[in-house]
């Protein structure tokens, strides 16, 4: 099943959050829902110490370990976790640890640019479509629909032989294949908020159509922006390992946990601590965005109140 | 009724004509030509530029497209650069696999639906919690990783999978289907069971259900007759979004599995630049997606009666 | 770029093997003789005399073949099956001596060694029709129809004319006389005229024989073929010498390698001819299978291409510091796990005309370092490279479908690195990788190349002339002298004068260094220990594929 059928699903709840409410303490209120879980809270805790670690990695690497994760000794290839070693080395002598530390950077900077981009666009571009009907939402709707015909694999395979994308590259380019999902429920929710009082009301008062949009339509659409980005993220750093697999992922020298993953496979008769140390990381880091995100959805639906 | 699609029809034309020119650009600036053409190097450059030349690949990219339009028009999509086949056969030969697996993984994949329900009725209990949990830890593996693993695992072990192929005649078919099915419709479960279950939660939340359970109406005709309505808007939506994904479903798992199918055929053709091929498999996609939101539009039109097309 | 292309010239209709290479690559075939001498059984580690029936399964990994028309494809998977319905010609290379000796036909050669007069054995068509020089002569009129659009056929340019006597006699002259005039002349693999030509002859929607030959020569006949899934071959009886003893042989096609490999572990396949040097060990350790290696004599070769327009790597010295910074043994180490050997001046050591005393450029960092110190560069305190200012920046291209050159390119950043060089290597996709080499601008520095051998050194020349810039010359190398050294060494008879000719050129190579030969990869297979009768020779191990039996 596509990532775009599981945001589906949480939009569709989240949007029903749109009520009559002043967006802020309809916010706070969910929150304070949302911590007194257990679940959601250790997830979160969990991913802020993945990315501290992961972003203090160079200097963890330098002061802490004494190890340079590009280098290798040819001579010390294929060695099991060891106390020298805890996660063992790879196919180039290479310490996993640290690499793994550095790999995290590259793979939550993808995953956090994809989303970013992805929304900026999707929200413009939706705000844009659902508040000015006629031409202008036909023609958003029109780019829209030809981006999501296109089979994604296709575009990622052209688009990387010209870009021969390096980290930021890639990004832009799941970015450019992400934003129309993003685009269309945008202006799905944008659509039935411009019906309501409260924009009547403010158009009567004499708003610019820009304010209206920024003030009033936006945090309403929040909700459903937020839990959009968690599953991007998550989604973004799947996709990278895919494409790493295919080829066409993060080059080397420069590690990612996608990457890393693919290479080990050809190792995983005689190295299994190669392929388990990167795909652990990736299910543990994917599962607690996905975990927070989804109860995060949860927390922001008023049908789901107890 | 009919004004609507009239109205649709048209508009999916024009999408396929976009969606087609749009890849049809893309392809053509990508560097690299095809492989077919550079294969023997032995040749100096004249003989790349002849083939060029023959294959009409040197003129401006405008006419280019208009020659491909007047061929596809007359339902001719041009030979493939590898073997000289017609294009549209080799994806043909190709696509009752994909269609096999994917459809196999779609009818599993409902499984999801009563399984949400089940977790909408039992909410907050563990039921709900551990479904929560195996539903999101099953979408952060990727799927194609736990194939391989489990591929390499069950050789050591119970060596009951076949590792290639589609296999001959109906068992043996079903035998090689299990697993990539399998795999492939945990995805669906995943999301239909959520989807089933917030949908049913929104829907038993409504006054109208209070207003059938005070009459007296059992739960069970209170959730089969408003639930299963909403069960069928969840399938018809998913399904749509399916049916879209359907031809490059899986590259990553028909690799895995050595399972001739479309999806890697698109991977090949686009790595060796054949352009009949690519823009065959591109324009049966896109049909593939209008005709699946096509065909979801109308259903919603059935199934919910505040819908109207006019 | 992959140029097995003459290798499958020449060996079309010889057996091919497919090797692995992950994407959609072009593989380096290695053509192999389809050979079979007719007392000839003395298989060693053979279990007792042959014995008919049984089936063996067959690996090939990545892409399937395109179709058995031998004249319209180029790439190796095509090239293997076309070998084996197809495998009759008129020579063969003897497994010993590799020297040619008759297959199809005896011959002999004119005084002037221009004539080649070819008489037939007594050879059938697997429907019972005799295969006779017409067949021959009617498929070379086909293919140098330029409207036929054969691939190789430039090749055929070296005939001056090609008849038919009777028959059986077949008189083949060529414009001059070449050393490498027997292959020159057995050049074409011969297709079933009275089949063929009622059919158009590159349509395959009209000519049902192109992917489904019905009337065959080899040792197999096509029974099916699911393309990208499996095809499957039966013992062509017929076959004009012995037929073969495995009943039926099933190719079966993998997505990825390391399914291939579980699949010979569990015993669902026989023979995996496209594993990757990391599973050697694992590979040797099987209980149910044998490895068999070997070097072939029409192998590979890897190489750092050197571009040499850009004016930083025209200074001889430079690349000599290149070449002595290029740790050859520790590159077969990362690269090829151990392997391979080291290669000096552009010729295998299985090639009959290898000059072994060369220089070698055995990695020596510190005559590195005098060499560019000699070329004007001098560390800086930043033990950077540097001269007039500017660090010494060399970009490195390799396409990211090859495993082993893209480890090659870690290390050498790493180790160049090391020597203050800063090595910016770049991993393109395969079709990206080829046009960025071969056309303008050609923005490139280094880059990691394949090269296939051939037996006959008379094709290698191609690589080393200006006619083949920027195609298969894509680094500019221009040597008169090296070119005409290849033109004499092509006319010369006297074996001993050739050896020196073509002696000299390695040396001339090996001076002035136009790229940096790195190391030949030798070829392992995987075979399940119920086949038995395989003969290792550098041909590989498929020339007596008939001669192979399945013991219980």
């Amino acid at each position: 099943m596509t990532q775009a059928a599981t945001t589906e699903a949480s939009l569709r709840e989240a949007g029903a959050a749109q009520e009559s409410y002043e967006s802020q303490s309809y916010l706070q209120l969910s929150w304070r829902r949302l911590r007194r879980q257990r679940g959601p809270m250790l997830a979160l805790a969990a991913l802020i110490a993945i990315c501290v670690m992961t972003i203090a990695s160079p200097w963890l690497d330098e002061s802490l370990l004494h190890i340079d994760p590009n280098r290798g000794l040819i001579s010390e290839r294929f060695q099991a976790p060891s106390a020298q070693h805890f996660l063992g080395t790879d196919d180039f002598g290479r310490d996993q640890l640290a690499r793994l530390l550095v790999a995290g950077r590259v793979s939550l900077a993808i995953g956090l640019m994809v989303a970013g981009i992805s929304l900026t666009f999707g929200i413009a571009m939706g705000l844009i479509a659902g508040y000015y009907p006629g031409l202008i939402d036909d023609g958003v709707n029109a780019i829209i629909q030809v981006v999501l015909n296109i089979p994604l694999l296709f575009i990622l395979i052209l688009l990387s032989t010209l870009f021969h994308p390096g980290v930021v590259g890639l990004s832009i380019i799941f970015g450019i294949t992400g934003w129309p999902g993003i685009a269309r429920q945008v202006r799905g929710r944008v659509l039935s908020e411009r019906q309501r009082d409260y924009v009547l009301a403010a158009l009567v008062a004499g708003a610019t159509d820009l304010r209206i949009m920024y003030r009033h339509i936006l945090p309403n659409v929040f909700s459903v922006v937020l839990v959009i980005a968690g599953f991007g993220v998550g989604g973004a750093i799947l996709g990278e390992a895919g494409l790493s697999y295919l080829g066409l992922g993060v080059q080397v020298p420069t590690a990612s946990w996608g990457n890393m993953l693919s290479n080990a496979l050809n190792y995983f008769e005689s190295a299994w601590w190669m392929v388990v140390a990167p795909g652990a990381a990736i299910v543990v880091t994917v599962f607690c965005i996905f975990y927070f995100a989804d109860a995060l959805r949860d927390a922001l639906d008023p049908h789901l109140q107890d | 009724m009919t004004h609507f699609i009239i109205r649709r029809a048209i508009q999916s034309f024009l999408l396929l004509i976009g969606v087609s020119l749009v890849s049809f650009f893309i392809q053509r600036i990508a560097p690299g030509g095809p492989s077919a053409f550079t294969e023997n190097p032995r040749l100096p450059a004249s003989y790349a530029l002849e083939q060029r030349h023959a294959f009409g690949l040197d003129q401006p990219l405008q006419v280019q497209y208009a020659k491909w339009l007047w061929q596809v028009g007359h339902l001719n999509f041009g030979r493939s650069f590898a073997d000289q086949r017609p294009a549209m056969d080799k994806i043909l030969d190709r696509l009752p696999n994909t269609l096999e697996l994917a459809g196999t993984a779609l009818v599993l994949g409902l499984l999801g639906i009563p399984i949400g329900i089940a977790a909408a009725l039992r909410r907050g209990g563990i039921f709900d919690q551990s479904l929560r949990l195996v539903t999101v830890l099953g979408n952060a593996i990727p799927t194609w990783w736990l194939g391989l693993v489990i591929l390499i695992l069950s050789v050591k072990t119970v060596d009951i999978f076949p590792l290639a192929g589609v296999g001959d005649g109906l068992f043996d078919r079903i035998h090689h289907l299990i697993l990539p099915a399998l795999l492939l419709a945990i995805g669906g479960w995943l999301v239909y069971s959520r989807y089933m279950r917030s949908e049913l939660l929104e829907v038993l939340g409504q006054d109208y259900v209070r207003t059938a359970r005070a009459k007296g109406l059992t739960e069970r005709t209170v959730i089969l007759s408003h639930a299963l309505r909403n069960a069928m808007i969840v399938i018809i939506t998913l399904l749509g979004s399916e049916l879209a994904g359907l031809l490059s479903v899986g590259v990553i798992m028909e690799s895995v599995f050595s399972w001739p199918g479309t999806g890697r055929l698109l991977w090949e053709s686009a790595l060796s630049r054949d352009y009949p091929v690519l823009m065959a498999e591109v324009v049966l996609g896109a049909t593939f997606v209008i005709l699946g939101n096509f065909l979801a539009d109308i259903a919603y039109g059935f199934v919910d009666p505040r819908i109207k097309y006019e | 770029m992959e140029a097995n292309y003459w290798a499958r010239v020449l060996h079309r209709r010889q057996l091919g093997r497919r090797r692995f290479l992950a994407g959609a690559a072009a593989a380096a075939g290695a053509g192999l003789l389809a050979a079979c001498s007719k007392s000839n059984n003395n298989a060693p580690g053979s279990a007792g005399p042959a014995k008919r029936g049984g089936s063996l399964t067959q690996a090939s990994v990545g892409t399937d073949a395109k179709s058995f028309h031998p004249y319209l494809t180029t790439d190796s998977p095509s090239a293997a099956y076309q070998g084996y319905v197809y495998g009759v010609g008129l020579s063969q290379r003897d497994p010993k001596s590799l020297e040619q000796i008759p297959f199809g036909a005896t011959w002999t050669v004119s005084a002037d060694k221009k004539t080649y007069t070819f008489t037939l054995k007594d050879i059938k068509w697997s429907d019972g029709q005799p295969l006779t020089t017409d067949d021959f002569v009617w498929t070379y009129q086909q293919a140098i129809k330029p409207e036929n659009k054969f691939p190789y056929v430039d090749n055929l340019d070296l005939i001056d004319s090609y008849v038919a006597g009777d028959p059986r006699t077949l008189v083949v002259t060529l414009k001059d006389a070449l050393t490498v005039g027997l292959e020159a002349a057995d050049q074409i693999t011969p297709l079933p005229r009275h089949i063929w030509e009622k059919y158009p002859w590159g349509d395959p929607s009209k000519n049902p024989e192109i992917n489904n030959p019905s009337v065959i020569s080899g040792m197999w006949k096509l029974k099916e073929w699911k393309q990208e899934d499996h095809a499957t071959f039966q013992a062509n009886d017929a076959y004009f010498d012995s037929r073969p003893n495995i009943d039926q042989m099933t190719v079966q096609v993998f997505g990825t390698p390391e399914v291939a490999f579980q699949a010979l572990k569990s015993g669902k396949l026989d023979f995996n001819p496209s594993m990757q040097p990391a599973d050697y060990k694992n590979a040797k350790a099987l209980k149910g299978a044998t490895v068999y290696e070997w070097y072939p004599a029409v192998g590979q070769w890897s190489y750092i291409g050197i571009n040499l327009r850009r004016p930083a790597l025209q200074d001889v010295n430079v690349r000599h510091a290149l070449a002595y910074a290029s740790d050859r043994k520790g590159l077969i180490e990362a690269a090829a796990f151990g392997l391979a050997k080291p290669i000096y001046a552009g010729f295998v050591q299985e090639s009959p005309v290898y000059n072994g005393s060369v220089e070698h450029y055995d990695f020596d960092p510190n005559k590195a370092r005098d060499l560019l110190k000699q070329a004007g560069y001098a560390l800086d305190s930043n033990k950077r490279l540097v001269k007039d200012g500017k660090q010494l920046g060399l970009k490195l291209l390799y396409p990211t479908s090859s495993k082993p050159r893209e480890a090659i390119a870690t290390i050498l950043k790493q180790q160049l690195g090391d020597l203050g060089i800063n090595v910016d290597i770049e991993g393109q996709e395969f079709q990206s990788y080829v046009s960025t080499i071969q056309s303008p601008p050609f923005d490139w520095d280094l880059q990691l190349g394949v090269w296939s051998t051939s037996i006959d050194p008379y094709w290698a020349s191609n690589l080393w002339s200006e006619k083949f810039v920027p195609d298969l010359n894509s680094g500019d190398y221009i040597n008169k002298q090296v070119e005409s050294l290849f033109a004499q060494g092509s006319k010369e008879f006297d074996e001993a004068k050739r050896r020196q000719i073509y002696g000299q050129i390695q040396q001339i190579l090996a001076n002035e260094s136009p790229n940096v030969f790195l190391y030949e990869p030798l070829t392992f297979v995987g075979m399940s220990k119920k086949v038995q009768g395989i003969a290792v020779s550098p041909l590989g191990i498929e020339y007596n594929m008939n001669k192979w039996f399945i013991s219980s």
